[in-house]
């Protein structure tokens, strides 16, 4: 046991101007609907987003392959593209789309190289992807969508 | 008591994100709350460059940005000299959800975490819960930042916790044991 004292602090709250007294607080529903339809909105502009960096993605791919120099670029931008597909995806309703860039982070985690091999199993996550924005699979995408993320999670562990 | 809806309209938000849609998302999310004072930003090295003239509430930060990251954004803000910064709640968000990198995001000294894909509810849901229980700020060697214990709509049962013993101390400014847990349950552990 270290013996280490903490000393507490408590600082005016600047988030306090929203409370009315000092009881408890509920989130309007009216509110709650207008922030949730805010988001529905804008799901009609999602797929060119998502297209951007699925083009993205084939790009570093292309970096990748073609030139040893860029490989640390390319992986880099490989994984960012990854992990932006996989937090926006659901929030726009293509939850599939989360679920592939989930498995495509992770597969591309602490990566350094990359085979013939690895491109081609980036490159089946890409065209899963670029399936989904094409086809305009919302949700989960039901029994084709499970189809595809055991594909790839198969794929991804017949790896080594 | 009868509870009080929150009014969000006199706020003003910082989003920090380096991608234009994310920021997007959120900046509607918060329109839509009736927030008028908001600031995109696209790196934690604009935002400290920003965050004097520009005065936030709040911070919504994304931790995968380059140059500056997120988690350094706010090991900085937390290091400033001025009140309103260093005491700045602060929520971030990230594709990552795994506990390690929880973990490193609540030891960095944020309010709260989010896992992206965000929704509206989950959002709201953060930022009333900093409103109604914003939590105590702990200082220790080691750690100046929020509690990292959960904040709870009051204490569980009825049962007072005790924040200065060293137990407290230990969970509040020491390190803990990693171990399997959901976002909530790491930055409530």
């Amino acid at each position: 046991m270290s013996g280490q004292t903490a000393q507490t602090i408590t600082p005016p709250n600047p988030l306090g101007k929203a409370k009315s007294g000092n009881g408890p607080v509920k989130i309007d529903p009216d509110v709650l609907r207008q922030a949730e339809q805010a988001v529905d909105d804008l799901q009609g502009d999602y797929p060119a987003w998502a297209q951007k960096d699925i083009d993205g993605l084939r790009a570093a791919i292309t970096s990748a392959r073609s030139d040893p120099k860029t490989l640390p670029l390319a992986i880099s931008d490989i994984y960012k593209c990854a992990l932006d597909l996989k937090g926006q995806g659901g929030g726009f309703g293509y939850d599939l789309i989360t679920s592939i860039g989930d498995l495509l982070t992770k597969f591309m985690e602490e990566r350094e190289t990359v085979s013939s091999r690895d491109s081609e199993i980036i490159c089946a996550h890409v065209d899963a992807m670029q399936a989904v924005i094409r086809q305009d699979i919302k949700g989960d995408g039901g029994k084709i969508g499970n189809q595809i993320v055991d594909g790839l999670s198969k794929l991804v562990l017949t790896e080594d | 008591m009868t509870a009080a809806p929150v009014d969000f309209t006199q706020l003003a938000v910082m989003i920090v994100d380096d991608n234009r849609h994310m920021r997007s998302l959120l900046c509607s999310i918060m329109r839509a709350l009736g927030i008028k004072k908001i600031k995109e930003i696209g790196d934690g090295e604009s935002a400290l460059a920003d965050i004097s003239a520009f005065e936030p509430d709040i911070m919504i930060t994304d931790w995968h940005m380059e140059p500056m990251d997120g988690t350094t954004l706010v090991k900085t803000l937390r290091h400033s000299s001025v009140d309103t910064i260093r005491y700045l709640p602060i929520i971030m968000l990230s594709g990552h959800s795994d506990t390690v990198r929880v973990r490193e995001a609540r030891d960095c000294g944020v309010h709260d975490f989010l896992t992206k894909p965000v929704s509206a509810k989950s959002l709201l849901a953060r930022l009333t819960k900093i409103i109604e229980h914003p939590p105590p700020f702990i200082k220790t060697e080691h750690y100046f930042g929020p509690d990292r214990r959960r904040q709870d709509s009051g204490p569980p049962n009825g049962v007072a916790e005790q924040r200065t013993d060293k137990a407290g101390a230990r969970a509040a400014g020491g390190v803990c044991a990693t171990a399997q847990m959901s976002p909530e349950d790491v930055l409530a552990s």
